[in-house]
Order: C-alpha cells, then structure tokens, then sequence
C-alpha cells in the first residue's frame, strides 16, 4: 500500500470516483433524478406545443365608438377575420380600464361616423407595462389597420387619377377649340383690319368749290348780258342750278356726316380691334394654362394607384428558413435550459457536498482540492449532457436537418457555453453556505443575465453605458454563438471569437471558484 | 521514554477577536490513547484541526515526529484518521462505497481497498451492513462507520471529536471499547470529550482544557492525586431511602453528596468517622446496607476544583 504515490493514473482514478460518487448520490435522490430527465423533457415539449406557430392568438381587442360607421364595423370585422376576440364597449372610460385590469390587450377607439371624407384618427391604449407584448400586439393590430387605411387609399387615389384622366382628356380637347378660337380671333381681327383700311380708303371729301354755281351765275349774267336778256329769261335755270347747289349742299353736308360716321366706325373697329387683340391675349393665356395642366397631368410620372399609395414597397426577407416562433425560440430556448440547469445543478452540487457529512473528511484526505473541483465539474457536465441530450432529442422532431448539419460546430459550442454556467454555478455554490442561499443566488444570477439579454427587451434600448457592460454577459454571447450556428450555419471562423471570450471566462469563474472554495472550508468547522 | 510522537508547542489560537487557544503546550506518545477534557465551546476540536493542520495556528507549532506538521501536510494526512464529532461519510452511499470512496481519496488501489474493507468490516462489526445505505445504519454503526472511513487507509494516529456524544451508556461503552481494541492494534488515539468518566475509563494521559488554557495535563490517576483531598463513598441500602440518610448525616465531615437513585456517593474527607457514622444511623432509619465502596475521587471532581465548574 502506497498512498504517496500519486502518479496520472491514480489522479484518474480518484476523479472517477469522485463523479462516480456525485451521479450515485444524484440518482439516490429520486427527486433530483426524476428533475434530470423529465425537466428538459417537459420543457422542450411545452415550448415546442407552444411556440411552434407565427400567428398570434387570444389577443382580446376591445373596441369604443360613439358612433359605429360602416367603415368602423368593416375595421372591426377585418380584425376579427384574424382570431382577435374583440368586444365593443359602451364608454372609453371602460375601454381603458379594462386594459388596466387585463381583461384586454389593446383598447381601439374610433372616431364618431367614422369615414373617409372624415377625421379618421384611431387611438390604441395598450398597456405598455407588458413591453414584449405591447411591442407585438401593437404592430399586428397597427398592420391590420394599416392595410385597411391602404385600401382605402387605393380606392381614393384611382378616383383621384380618373378625375385627372377626365381633366387632362378635357383639356385635350380644350386646346384644340382655343387654337380654333384664336385663330377666328386673328381672322376677325384680319377682317376687321381690312374692313377699317377700307373704310379710311374711302374718299368722302367734298369740295363745294369744285361746284362753282357763282360762275355758273356769273356765266349766266354774262350770257343774259351777252344776250341782253333779261334777268327773268334763265331764271328757270338759275332756280335749277340754285337747287343744284342747294342738293349738293346737302350732299356735301351728307358726306361729312358720313365721313364723321366714318371715323367713328373706324374708331370703333380700331377698339373691336384692341378688344379682339386682347381676347386674343386671354385665350392665349387659356391656352397656355391649359397646356401648362396638360403638360403637369402628362409630367406624373406614375400613374398607378398602388404606387402612389405606396411609392416605396419594403419587403423584410428572413435570412433563415425558419418561419416559427419555436425556430427563432430555439437558440435562446437552449441557452436558457443550459444556463439554468447549469447554475442550478452545479450549485446545488457543491452546496449538497459542503452540507454533507463527508466534506470534512473530503478535506483530510490526500486528494487535493484541484481534483474533486474537478470531478464536480465533470459531473455537472455529463448532467447538462444528458439534459441536453434529452432536449436536442426532442428537438431533433422539430428541426431536424438544421441540428444535424451544424452538429459538430454545435456540439463544441454547447460545451462552452455549458463549461461557463457550470463554473458560475460553483463559484455562487461554494460562496454561499446553505442550499436556500445558493438556489436564490444562481437563481439570481440567472435573472440578471436574462433580464440583460435581448430576450426581455432589445439590448439596443438599454443606455449606452449598460450596453457596453451588458455585451460581456455570457447569456447574450451564448445566445448570439447558438443563434448564428443553428440559424445561419455560422462555421467555427466565424464563432471562434466569443468562444476564446467564453473559455477565459470559464477560467476566471472556475478560479474563483477554487478562491470561493478556499475562504469558505473554515466554515465547516464551526 | 523516547520522543513524542506529537509535540504542541506554545500554539494560540485566534479567530478574529476572539482568542480560542492561548499557548498550549503538550506532548503526545506514541500508542497513547490521549484524552482532552473540556466544556463546550472550550477549544477543544479547534486543537484536533491545528494538530492536524486543517487550521494553522495563529503562534507556535505542532510537530509529528518532530517535522512541522504544515510542512508534511501530506504525510499527515496519510498518517492520521479523524473521526468528527457528527460523522463525515455520504449518507446516500452505502457502507462499503463510503469505504471504497474514501480509499480511493487515500490514493489505496482496488486490492487494498477490498483487504482493508473486507479487515474493517470485520473489526468493527459491520458485516452484515456492509451494502446498507449508511443513513439506514444504526447511530452506534454509524459511528463505527465513521471510524472504519477514518481507519481505512491504516493511520498511525486516530483523531476523534466527541466520540460518544450522543451515545447511549451501552453504544458509549462499545465505542469506548472499540477504541481500547484499536490501541492495542498500535493505533495512537487522540479523543476529546465533556464526559468525565469515559476519559478516565480509556485514556492513558489527559489535558484539561478550559478558558483556552490546559490548566492540567498527566494520567488520570497522577490528575486524581494531586487534586483531590476527598474520598468517595458509594453507599447502597435497602429499601434505599437516601434522603433520609442525607439529612441525618447531616454536614459534619460530609463535603458533598450526590443521590443517584440506586446509591448514594458521599465526599468526604474523613472516610473512616464517617462510615463509622453511617452504620450507626443505618438501623435507626430502617435501612439495611447493601453494599459500600470507599474509591479516589472520579476525574470530575477534580475539573469541578480545577475549572470552578461542574459538568
């Protein structure tokens, strides 16, 4: 007999019997036991049951109007078409409340005669202290909406865009009838051009002189003189030329009078004239307003309806081929199961040997303290194993083909991630004293990392300074690690990096672990 | 007489404040079976820790064998067993896995393992439970139990706290038993306990502990002498009125009696007067003797004068 001889295989020897030891006292507690197997079990299949949709159901919806149009209960029967329970209530008041009470998830009130000449403005209560859900509900309820108020645009727009058509058709023809009218404009102006130079052509000047009657009468004294007639032999013609004189008095007297009617025909046409010229001008302006609406109605480049309502389309394209929420799920859903049992299992491990009987003698023995840390935490690992055996099993059902193309990157991962929850865990196991304590601290611990993850909210919507602390929690790098392997067959290059950050972590837990385990062994005395 | 096998040399104790040791000195032989007196609370299992080297004293030294025992913690730890005052094995395992489990931490190869286990069981009477889950064990096998994980890699010393503690007279006397066998084996055994009569039954030397002091070290016997002026009368009378007997007795020459039900011990001084006293009153209280036994005083007589307390 030589216990001295401590040599490799003694050290093994010693550390199978230590996890030896730790799975034969975890499976005589039939409790513990039945949690290892059925634990994950349950879980995997109550979140497989549960998640493995992408629809949202129950969402109870409670709706108030003063006043239900029709636009109102067709809103109302579209929301109802996607398996929203919705109750309509008589007052706001009641609405709101029963938001406040839980009863509903989202409280709609519509505007009075709701349509669409109207005020058409909906106000949604949700209760906001139920962020995950109030973020979801909100969305789906607003996209309902959304689409409703979209086909509604759609009709609006095609009238809109008919009207433009009738418009634009109209000023077609319009234009043509304007450039007839301007140029019988321009001929009537041409016309009345003509007919003024005409008239100003005409000569109507009379010259009583060119009717010399005087020498006519002087011709006729002479003649009568010559004649030595008397006066009273050409008195009948001196009466004719008289009334000669006297008719071309009156004709000279007529034509002033025309010649004055001239000018005042003349002026006339030279104002018919400007108001034609203006005429003109103002249908030129017609003209060209409507060639401007032509040429506007023919600059909208676009035309269709759907388009206008929606000139930018966005369309989000999964990079993943997974469409569930289970599939999304499943890489927090394992990092969650990894995280807690871990923390779980590992410290009520170290807390059950520090509470046990043997302990002490543990202690006394020549084994050092390196090697039963180090069988605890093969034990701890071959636990998580199994549970993850159990889980990915179950899994396997669900996502088959992208579990096992991934499984070798997977598998190193998982134990990564594992090696770090187990450490935590018996770091937190060996710093507190008693089962109660350590339950509450790596429940705790558990907590913390879950409340700053994306898993309750963004991380995004944390303070910067939080955020830059929070990226260091093991949680979210486990997360991220799981995710890009399941989800987008991220290879080891890619995950290599929060692997090395993972492994010093584990180094820093299991030393403090080991430090934890030190301080702590006084204690057993007393 | 060569070296000691244990020296404890001006060792003090303290944690925080408060000072649990303060500079003990003693020695221990080999194969002595060393017994250490002391109230609850008195620093008793703190000197089992220091002697061991689970603790480190705050001053002074424990040697084994003359080497720093911090020095040789493994030779140490392979060289003692220590049985606590509560037990340390896993209840959950049964009597030959704890057996095997320990063995195994000792570095023991399966061969060993099987002989020693197979030795132990016999030795300690523990056959027939030898695939019985330990909590299932009876509270006398259990501590048996606890000594055969402390006995399993065959130490040179036996450490135990409080061995009978908790103990029935008869479990008491089986262990105490158990401890004479193992010393005649050539194992040294160091115990502690509150219980006077047991420390004297066994040990071959003694240290009286109290207020962080040993305030009396030596065989019970040597402690006995040198403390102790009265004799003890053990009286036995039929019908066995004892307190008659005590109050016609009375105070004179009487330092102290104790009524156990069955006898009456008498301290005194004056042995014989006394007796002398007590056969004349015997037929006046109707009281025929059954039996008297004049002795040394017991070991707690001597604590009582030495700590001021009684046990």
């Amino acid at each position: 007999m030589n216990p001295n001889n401590i040599n490799p295989k003694n050290f093994f020897l010693r550390l199978v019997n230590i996890i030896i030891k730790d799975i034969k006292l975890l499976i005589r507690s039939k409790s513990s036991a039945l949690i290892v197997i059925l634990g994950p079990l349950a879980l995997i299949f109550l979140v497989g049951m549960a998640f493995n949709t992408t629809s949202l159901y129950n969402i109870k919806i409670a709706a108030y109007s003063e006043s239900y149009s029709e636009l109102t209960n067709s809103l109302i029967e579209n929301l109802k078409d996607q398996q929203y329970s919705i109750t309509q209530l008589s007052s706001e008041q009641e609405c709101i409340e029963g938001i406040k009470l839980g009863e509903y998830h989202v409280c709609a009130i519509f505007p009075k005669d709701m349509s669409v000449e109207l005020n058409n403005e909906m106000i949604f209560y949700v209760d906001e202290s139920r962020v995950n859900l109030a973020a979801i509900v909100s969305n789906t309820i607003f996209s309902k909406v959304a689409s409703k108020s979209e086909e509604l645009s759609l009709g609006l727009t095609g009238e809109l865009l008919t009207t433009i058509n009738v418009v634009s058709e109209e000023a077609d023809k319009n234009t043509q009838q304007l450039t007839t009218l301007k140029d019988e404009i321009s001929n009537i102006n041409n016309n009345v051009k003509d007919v003024r130079e005409n008239f100003v052509g005409l000569d109507l000047e009379y010259n009583s002189t060119n009717f010399n009657f005087t020498k006519i009468d002087d011709e006729i004294d002479e003649i009568e003189t010559d004649l030595n007639v008397s006066e009273g032999v050409f008195s009948g013609l001196r009466g004719l030329i008289e009334g000669t004189q006297e008719q071309a008095d009156l004709l000279g007297a007529k034509l002033t009078s025309v010649e004055t009617q001239r000018d005042s025909f003349v002026s006339t046409l030279d104002s018919s004239r400007n108001s034609l010229l203006d005429f003109f001008g103002k249908v030129n302006t017609i003209q060209s307003s409507v060639d401007r609406t032509k040429n506007a109605i023919a600059g909208i480049r676009v035309t269709d309806p759907e388009k206008i309502v929606n000139p930018i389309t966005s369309t989000v394209k999964p990079v993943t081929t997974n469409k569930t929420h289970l599939g999304f799920l499943f890489p927090t859903l394992v990092v969650l199961v990894i995280m807690f049992i871990s923390l779980l299992f590992s410290a009520s491990i170290v807390i059950r040997e520090k509470r046990s009987k043997a302990y002490f003698r543990n202690f006394i023995t020549p084994t050092n303290d390196f090697t039963f840390m180090l069988g605890q935490f093969i034990t701890n690992l071959l636990l998580v194993i199994v549970e993850l055996g159990i889980l990915f099993l179950v899994a396997l059902y669900f996502f088959k083909e992208e579990l096992l193309n991934v499984f070798p990157t997977l598998a190193v991962a998982l134990l990564v991630i594992t090696t770090v929850f187990i450490l935590i865990g018996m770091f937190i196991g060996h710093l507190f004293n008693s089962g109660e304590t350590a339950s509450l601290g790596s429940i705790a611990a558990a907590f913390i990392m879950l409340f700053f993850s994306n898993t309750i909210l963004p991380l995004e919507t944390l303070p910067g300074y939080v955020t830059q602390i929070v990226k260091y929690n093991p949680f979210v790098i486990s997360e991220n690690i799981i995710k890009r392997v399941i989800l987008f067959n991220a290879s080891f290059d890619v995950i290599m990096q929060p692997l090395l950050f993972l492994l010093g972590g584990a180094l820093i837990f299991f030393v403090l672990a080991f430090i934890a385990r030190e301080i702590t062994r006084r204690k057993i005395l007393f | 007489m060569g070296e000691p096998l244990i020296q404890v040399k001006d060792i003090s104790k303290r944690f925080g404040k408060h000072l649990v040791l303060n500079n003990l000195t003693f020695t221990i032989d080999e194969r002595d079976i060393y017994g250490i007196i002391g109230l609850s609370g008195s620093g008793k299992t703190t000197i089992l820790n220091l002697v061991i080297g689970f603790l480190k004293p705050t001053k002074g030294t424990v040697t084994y064998k003359n080497k720093n025992i911090l020095k040789i913690q493994k030779e140490i730890q392979n060289k003692f067993g220590f049985v606590t005052q509560s037990g340390s094995y896993y209840t959950d395992l049964t009597v030959l896995e704890n057996l095997h489990y320990f063995g195994r931490m000792y570095g023991l190869n399966n061969d060993d393992i099987a002989k020693r286990s197979k030795d132990l069981l016999t030795f300690l009477d523990l056959t027939d439970a030898t695939h019985v889950l330990s909590q299932d064990l009876s509270t006398g096998m259990q501590r048996r139990l606890d000594i055969a994980c402390a006995l399993i890699h065959n130490p040179e010393v036996l450490i135990l706290d409080e061995p009978t503690e908790d103990l029935d007279p008869l479990l008491r006397k089986e262990i105490l038993t158990l401890l004479k066998n193992i010393n005649d084996n050539g194992t040294t055994i160091i115990l502690t306990s509150h219980m006077l009569n047991e420390i004297e039954s066994v040990c071959t030397n003694t240290a009286i502990l109290h207020n962080g002091n040993i305030v009396m070290s030596g065989s019970p016997n040597k402690i006995k002498g040198l403390y102790s002026t009265n004799i003890e009368i053990h009286l036995k009378t039929y019908p066995g009125k004892y307190e008659l007997i005590e109050n016609r007795l009375g105070k004179a020459n009487v330092e102290k009696t104790i009524n156990l039900g069955h006898k009456l011990v008498i301290y005194t001084s004056k042995p014989e007067e006394l007796l002398r006293r007590i056969l004349d009153i015997l037929p006046g209280l109707r009281e025929r003797l059954v039996d008297v036994d004049v002795d040394k005083p017991s070991l707690e007589e001597v604590f009582e004068s030495l700590t001021g307390k009684k046990k």
